[in-house]
């Protein structure tokens, strides 16, 4: 079935050639990822996963292809108690070893800056996921309306 | 439990199945949505629509008789909490059928610096047949409208040329006499944004009979 629950882009194999010899099994699963279907015009996205690191690591940054977008960054939705919200970059994101990380609506997320194109629902885009200690990580992210649609 | 505790519960029992089954027609099923700070009268204020290749008219916020206006601040760039509201109330009016064509929406923009007639008209096309696009002329135009819903938003511009902006992501009904019913923080679910649509709708279809 095309598009159902997890985009599992976990166990990537990193290879330190030359460094510590034998290939290192990067230990991170991405689970549900998808980006939202942007209206025309919008010239921003955003992607939403769930993130499990086997070890302790960190988010360092998001990769794009100048094809779907400028730039990628990490953003962080806050809102106070009377419903204000405002947005802020973050520049790096914890992972704490075995705790699931998640980038929702109205909290954490990827921010697609620049959109080359709307994206449209039914399109799949890749992004690469940089990490602190695991190298890096390739995603394929299908585009949706909204959360398990 | 004595007999005497038993058969009190009984009466409890029944007077509760009373209350559900007449409170369905009255004043039970509550609405999911909060209920507005202070007056919330908002039928006196108006702001410039926007339409590509026309000139602006002044929209006043108040619905079409018998229906809802639903009003939002917000503004195109925002990629996260605009498109959640924006596409969790299409699902809403999706859920309505024909009653959908009784609520109106009202897209207000915080950041003049880019929202443009050129992008906002497009934009909410995509979500909505028919929104109002609005776009205020002035801050103090913005301030008045904001004030008299409650909400506040702030759009500046950096040095770089980036804009910030922060805002209320704030949902509001407004009926057709200007007055705000309820309000959706965000994060409300599609399902209990058409709760509440369904069931203001058909307080307002009470009315008019």
């Amino acid at each position: 079935m095309k598009g159902t629950l997890a985009v599992l882009a976990g166990a990537v194999w990193l290879a330190f050639a030359g460094c510590q010899g034998p290939a290192v099994r990067l230990p991170v699963h991405v689970r549900g990822a998808w980006a939202r279907a942007t209206p025309e015009g919008a010239r921003a996205g955003a992607i939403y996963m769930t993130l499990t690191s086997e070890v302790a690591d960190s988010l360092i940054g998001v990769e794009v292809s100048r094809e779907i977008a400028d730039r990628a960054e990490m953003h962080e939705t806050l809102g106070d108690a009377s419903g204000r919200m405002s947005m802020h970059p973050v520049a790096g994101v914890e992972l704490p070893a075995g705790e699931p990380v998640e980038f929702r609506p109205g909290g954490r997320h990827v921010m697609l800056m620049g959109l080359a194109l709307p994206l449209a629902e039914g399109d799949t885009i890749s992004v690469d996921l940089r990490l602190r200690h695991g190298g890096r990580l390739a995603l394929r992210v299908p585009v949706r309306s909204g959360p398990g649609r | 439990m004595t007999r005497d505790r038993r058969s009190s519960l009984a009466v409890l029992g029944w007077a509760a199945a009373v209350l559900a089954v007449t409170g369905c027609s009255t004043a039970g099923d509550r609405l999911k949505g909060q209920a507005p700070q202070g007056e919330a009268f908002v039928g006196d204020v108006s702001l410039p629509e926007v339409r590509p290749g026309r000139e602006d008219r002044p929209f006043t916020f108040r619905a079409e008789p018998g229906g809802l206006l639903f009003v939002y601040f917000g503004f195109t760039s925002c990629p996260d909490v605009c498109p959640t509201t924006l596409s969790d109330l299409r699902r809403a009016l999706g859920e309505l059928g024909a009653d959908s064509a009784r609520v109106e929406v009202a897209f207000v923009t915080v950041d003049p610096y880019r929202d443009t007639t050129e992008v906002l008209v497009p934009y909410l096309a995509s979500y909505f047949t028919g929104a109002h696009a609005l776009y205020p002329r002035t801050q103090e135009q913005l301030a008045r409208a904001e004030t008299a819903f409650g909400a506040s938003s702030t759009a500046s511009k950096r040095p770089d040329g980036t804009v910030e902006v922060s805002h209320t992501a704030v949902g509001y009904l407004v009926d057709e006499t200007g007055r705000v019913l309820v309000q959706w923080p965000f994060g409300l679910s599609p399902e209990d944004m058409a709760h509440d649509l369904r069931r203001l709708l058909a307080a307002r279809s009470g009315m008019e009979i």
